[in-house]
C-alpha cells in the first residue's frame, strides 16, 4: 500500500504543478519583456536595469545558441514567438525570414541616423531595424608562426588540419565564411567554391556548431589545437582589451588577404509578431540605437556601433582594418540552396 | 460462441485512450507532415519521395543505422546471455540489487549517458588516465564507432539480462540434468537442450536491442562528436528539420526510419508472445534458484565483476566530474551550490524550477501513459490472431518514431488557430505520454497474457459483471505491474529530450533541457553545472527505479 501512496503523492505533484500553472503569473505587477538573442549577445547590467527602470519593465534575456538557430527556432513559433524582440538576425538569415510573418512592422523614429548603404544591406527593410554591424574573417594565432596568405593555401598539406569553421546552418558568421567562398570561387567554371570546401574537407577541417565553441574551445588562442578560426575582424582588438593591459598589441591577426571580399554582417533587431509587450518591444529597439547603447556595443559584442560618428574606445583601433566591403543581400533560395550544397559536401 | 462475443463486447471501449492520445498527438501530425511531403503544390506528387529513395546518401545511412544496431545486439548479447546464466541459475547476496543496478543505465536519460562517456573517455578521461599507468598510447575513442557500441551496449545489456534470465530461471533445471546424464557435456546438453528452450526470449531480446540502438540520437549527437561517418538516421532527420528546415525530406526519412523499426518490432511481438508460451513449462520445484558451487562461482565472478565494472565507471566519471572543479581532484560541492546563483547569467534556468517542471511532466504523463498502456495491453491480450499482431505492432509504433520528428510535427501541426498549442503544456505531456505508454503497455501485457484466461471466465460464468471481473479479477494482479510499468514512464519522461528541447519554453524548461543548455556555453562551470544537474538526473531516475524493483512480479517477462 506504500506504493499506492507513492503514486498519488506523485499524482498529486503533478496535479498542484498544473493548478500553478493555471493560476500562475501572481508576480504579474511589472511586465517583462522578452529579448530573444543568441549567445554572443552582451549587454552590462547598468545599461538594462536603466531601461528597466525607465519603462517600469523587468527585462529578461535569452539567449539560444547561434543566430541562425535562434532564427530557426523562431520561425517555427512565428506567430506565437517566445519572446517579445528577437536581436541578431542578420543580412543573409534575414532573406529566409521573408515571408514568414516572423515580424511586425516597425519604423524607429531613429531610422535616418542610419546610413543607407547600411539600410540597403537589409533590403530596407519596414521590419527590422539594423543595430550593428561587422566583419567576418579569419584570425591566425600569431604563435603559430605566418599566416597564410590566400584562402588557397588552405587546402594545401602545410595546412592541414588548422582551420575550425562553424556550420552555416546553424552560425551566422560560419554562412558569411560560406558567401566569401562562393564569391571568391565563383559558382561556375573549372574550380567552384564547392570544390574549395571539397578539398577543405580532405583536408581536415573542423566544423562546429558555433561561433563560441570554435573560438573559446577549438582556436589555439584560448587553449585549443587549431591556429586559425572564423571569426571577426574586430576579434584580434578584442583579445587587447580582454588581456586587459597584459598585451599591448593583438596576439592575433586578420588573414585578410588582397583581393578578398569581405561582407558587411549587419545585425538587426525586430519585433516578433504576436509579442506579449509589443510597445515595449518597440521602445527596447529604439534604447538599442541611444548613444550609450551604441558606444557599449563595441565593449562587450565586438562589433561596430550602426550609427556613425559614436565614440568609440581607444584599442578599438586594433580593430581598424583596410577593407572596401561587398554589398551582400542575396535572395532566400539562393542562401538555402548554400546552405544545402555545403551540408551535402561537408556533413555527407 | 458465446465467448468470442462477450470479449468483442467488452474489448472496444479499451481502444478508446489509445485512440485519443495517437490519432491527434501521433497520426494527425505525422500523416500532416508526410501528405504535405508529397504534396509540394497542392497536387500529388512522387517526385519528394522520389528524390529520397533515389539518393544514395540515405540509403548509405540506413546501412549504417542497421549495422551499428546489429553490431551493438550482437555484443549485448555475447555479454548478455553470460550474465542472464549467473542470474537465473546461481543464488549470490545482494542479487536483486545488483540486477537493480545493472538495469539502471537502461532508465537513464541519453544525454547523461553521453556526458558520462565523454567524461570516461575524453583526452583526460579515467581510460586514459589507466592507459598511461599501464605505459600504453592514449586513445581517443570520441568520434569513433567504438564508443558508439560502447554506449549501446552500456544502456542494452541489461535488457538482455532480463528478458533471458527470466525464461532461464523457470526453465525445468532436470531436462539439462537428464541430457547429462545421458552422457552429454556440458556444452551440447545446453546446446541441445537450454539454447532452444531460451531462443525465444534471445530473439526478443535481440529484437528490442536493435529497436533501441536504431533509434539511437543523444549517444550519437554527443560521443559523435561531429563525424558525419557516424549520423544515424534519426540524426539525419534532426539535420534536415532544425537546421535545413527541409520538412518534406525529413519526414519522408522518418517514415524510412518507421518502416524499418516498425519490422524489427513486429518479430519483438512475435517473440515475445513464444518467450511468454514457455513460461508455461515451470513447475514450482524447479524454479529454486541454488547456491553457487565450485565450478559456477570461477564462471560466475568474473562475469559479475567485468560487467559491474563496466555499468559502474561511466556513472562514477560522471560524479566525480560533478564533484570536483576544473583538472583538480579536490572533492568539492562547489558545482552543486553555484547551481543556484543567478548574478550575472543571463537567461539562466533555475534549477528548482527545472527539477520541478521535469517532476510535474513526469508525473503527468505516468498518469496518462497508465491509462492508455493499460487498456492497450487489454486490447491486445484479448484479440486473438493476427488482429492482436496488428494492433500490438501498431500501438508500439511511439518506440519508433524520431522523437525529434514528433516535436518537428507538433510545431508545424497545431500552428493555427484555433489549434495553435504551440508554448502550450500540453504539447510536452502528450509527447512524453506517448514516447512513455509503450512500457506500460509491455509491462502489463506480460502479465496479462501470463493469466490464465479461465478465471476471469469462471467468475463471468458465476455471474459478475465486466466490470466486476475487472475490477476484482484482473486489476489486483495488474497492480504491481501496472506501478511498475508507471515508474518505468516516469523514468522516461524524466529524461526525455529530444521532443521536449524544440516543445520548450523558457518558463517550463526540464532538467534535461537545463543540462543541455548548461552544456552548450563555454567555460569551467557551465561544464561543471552540467555535471552537476546530471548527477541529480541520474539519482532521480535511478530512485525511480529502484522502487520498479521492488514492485516487479519475478515470473513476468517483458522488459
Amino acid at each position: 500500500m506504500r506504493t499506492i501512496r507513492f503514486l498519488f503523492i506523485l499524482v498529486c505533484w503533478g496535479a498542484a504543478g498544473l493548478v500553478a500553472v493555471a493560476c500562475g503569473d501572481d508576480d504579474a505587477d511589472a511586465p517583462t519583456l522578452v529579448v530573444i538573442t543568441h549567445g554572443s549577445f552582451d549587454m552590462s547590467s547598468e545599461l538594462i536595469e536603466q531601461f528597466e527602470r525607465e519603462h517600469d519593465v523587468s527585462v529578461d534575456i535569452r539567449k539560444g545558441g547561434d543566430a541562425n538557430e535562434v532564427v530557426n527556432r523562431a520561425l517555427l513559433n512565428a506567430g506565437n514567438p517566445e519572446g517579445d524582440v528577437l536581436y541578431g538576425v542578420d543580412n543573409l538569415t534575414l532573406a529566409r525570414t521573408a515571408g514568414a510573418g516572423l515580424f511586425e512592422a516597425y519604423d524607429s523614429a531613429r531610422r535616418d541616423a542610419i546610413p543607407s548603404e547600411i539600410w540597403a544591406e537589409v533590403g530596407d527593410s519596414q521590419e527590422v531595424t539594423p543595430i550593428d554591424y561587422g566583419y567576418v574573417a579569419l584570425n591566425f594565432d600569431r604563435e603559430a608562426g605566418t599566416p597564410p596568405e590566400r584562402l588557397e593555401d588552405l587546402v594545401t598539406p602545410a595546412w592541414r588540419g588548422t582551420l575550425v569553421v562553424e556550420d552555416p546552418a546553424t552560425s551566422s558568421p560560419g554562412l558569411q565564411f560560406l558567401a566569401t567562398t562562393v564569391a571568391h570561387f565563383g559558382e561556375t567554371g573549372a574550380y567552384t567554391w564547392r570544390d574549395y570546401w571539397r578539398e577543405l574537407r580532405a583536408n581536415d577541417v573542423l566544423v562546429v556548431d558555433g561561433w563560441d565553441v570554435a573560438y573559446n574551445t577549438h582556436f589555439s588562442r584560448n587553449g585549443g589545437e587549431r591556429p586559425l578560426v572564423v571569426s571577426y575582424t574586430t576579434s584580434p582588438a578584442a583579445e587587447v582589451f580582454f588581456s586587459e593591459g597584459e598585451l599591448d598589441e593583438p596576439p592575433t591577426a586578420n588573414v585578410v588577404p588582397g583581393g578578398l571580399k569581405l561582407f558587411r554582417q549587419v545585425e538587426a533587431a525586430g519585433v516578433l509578431r504576436g509579442a506579449r509587450e509589443p510597445e515595449l518591444a518597440r521602445s527596447f529597439i529604439d534604447f538599442l540605437l541611444t548613444d550609450e547603447v551604441q558606444r557599449q556595443i563595441p565593449e562587450t559584442m565586438f562589433v561596430y556601433p550602426v550609427i556613425p560618428g559614436t565614440e568609440t574606445p581607444d584599442w578599438w583601433r586594433w580593430a581598424e582594418v583596410d577593407v572596401e566591403p561587398a554589398p551582400l543581400y542575396v535572395d532566400a533560395t539562393t542562401v538555402n540552396r548554400w546552405v544545402r550544397e555545403w551540408t551535402d559536401i561537408m556533413r555527407r | 460462441m458465446n465467448r468470442v462475443w462477450t470479449r468483442r463486447r467488452t474489448t472496444w471501449p479499451w481502444v478508446l485512450p489509445a485512440l485519443l492520445l495517437v490519432g491527434p498527438f501521433l497520426a494527425w501530425p505525422l500523416g500532416a507532415m508526410v501528405w504535405r511531403a508529397v504534396t509540394p503544390d497542392g497536387a500529388f506528387a512522387l517526385q519528394p519521395l522520389g528524390d529520397v529513395l533515389g539518393d544514395r546518401y540515405y540509403w548509405e545511412r540506413l546501412a549504417f543505422t542497421a549495422g551499428q544496431a546489429a553490431a551493438s545486439t550482437a555484443i549485448a548479447l555475447a555479454v548478455g546471455i553470460p550474465a542472464a546464466y549467473v542470474f537465473a541459475r546461481l543464488r549470490f547476496p545482494l542479487q536483486g540489487l545488483l540486477l537493480a543496478l545493472l538495469t539502471v543505465p537502461f532508465v537513464l536519460p541519453t544525454l547523461v549517458v553521453a556526458i558520462a562517456f565523454q567524461r570516461l573517455a575524453g583526452p583526460d578521461g579515467w581510460l586514459n588516465e589507466l592507459l598511461e599507468a599501464a605505459g600504453l598510447e592514449p586513445v581517443r575513442p570520441l568520434g569513433t564507432i567504438w564508443i558508439l557500441l560502447a554506449a549501446h551496449v552500456f544502456y542494452n545489456v541489461a535488457v538482455v539480462i532480463r528478458l533471458v534470465s527470466v525464461v532461464w530461471r523457470n526453465l525445468d533445471p532436470r531436462t539439462e540434468e537428464a541430457a547429462r546424464l545421458l552422457g552429454a557435456g556440458p556444452w551440447s546438453a545446453f546446446r541441445a537442450v537450454t539454447l532452444p528452450a531460451l531462443t525465444p526470449a534471445i530473439l526478443s531480446a535481440a529484437a528490442l536491442v536493435f529497436t533501441f540502438t536504431f533509434t539511437s540520437f543523444g549517444v550519437v549527437l554527443v560521443l559523435g562528436a561531429g563525424n558525419p561517418d557516424l549520423d544515424t538516421l534519426e540524426v539525419v532527420v534532426y539535420r534536415l528539420a532544425t537546421r535545413l528546415v527541409e520538412l518534406p525530406a525529413a519526414a519522408l526519412v522518418s517514415v524510412i526510419q518507421v518502416a524499418a523499426s516498425v519490422a524489427a518490432l513486429t518479430l519483438y511481438s512475435v517473440f515475445q508472445r513464444g518467450a511468454t508460451r514457455s513460461l508455461g513449462l515451470r513447475g514450482d520445484h524447479a524454479t529454486r534458484l541454488r547456491r553457487a558451487g565450485g565450478g559456477q562461482v570461477l564462471f560466475a565472478l568474473p562475469v559479475l565483476i567485468l560487467l559491474i565494472a563496466f555499468i559502474v565507471t561511466p556513472m562514477a566519471a560522471l560524479v566525480h566530474g560533478a564533484l570536483t572543479v576544473g583538472a583538480t581532484d579536490t572533492v568539492t560541492l562547489e558545482n552543486f551550490t553555484t547551481l543556484f546563483d543567478d548574478t550575472g547569467r543571463q537567461s539562466f534556468i533555475p534549477p528548482l524550477d527545472a527539477m520541478r517542471w521535469s517532476l510535474t511532466f513526469a508525473a503527468g504523463s505516468a498518469a496518462i501513459a497508465t491509462v492508455v498502456g493499460l487498456a492497450s495491453a487489454r486490447v491486445i491480450a484479448y484479440s486473438r490472431g493476427a488482429v492482436g499482431a496488428v494492433a500490438d505492432a501498431l500501438l508500439m509504433l511511439p518506440l519508433t518514431v524520431p522523437a525529434v520528428v514528433l516535436g518537428f510535427g507538433y510545431l508545424v501541426t497545431f500552428n493555427r488557430e484555433p489549434y495553435d498549442l504551440r508554448g502550450s503544456l500540453w504539447l510536452v505531456f502528450a509527447a512524453h505520454a506517448l514516447v512513455a505508454y509503450p512500457f506500460v503497455l509491455r509491462s502489463a501485457l506480460s502479465t496479462l497474457r501470463a493469466l490464465d484466461p479461465r478465471v476471469p471466465e469462471a467468475a463471468r460464468m458465476l455471474g459478475a459483471s465486466a466490470w466486476t471481473v475487472w475490477w476484482r479479477v484482473e486489476f489486483p494482479i495488474l497492480r504491481r505491474p501496472l506501478l511498475a510499468g508507471a515508474l518505468f514512464a516516469f523514468a522516461v519522461s524524466l529524461g526525455e529530450f529530444g521532443a521536449t528541447v524544440l516543445l520548450q519554453r523558457q518558463e517550463f524548461a526540464t532538467l534535461p533541457i537545463a543540462i543541455f543548455d548548461a552544456l552548450g556555453r563555454p567555460g569551467e562551470a557551465n561544464l561543471g553545472h552540467a555535471l552537476a544537474l546530471s548527477t541529480i538526473l541520474m539519482a532521480v531516475t535511478a530512485a525511480a527505479f529502484l522502487l520498479i524493483e521492488r514492485l516487479r512480479y519475478r515470473d513476468a517477462t517483458g522488459f
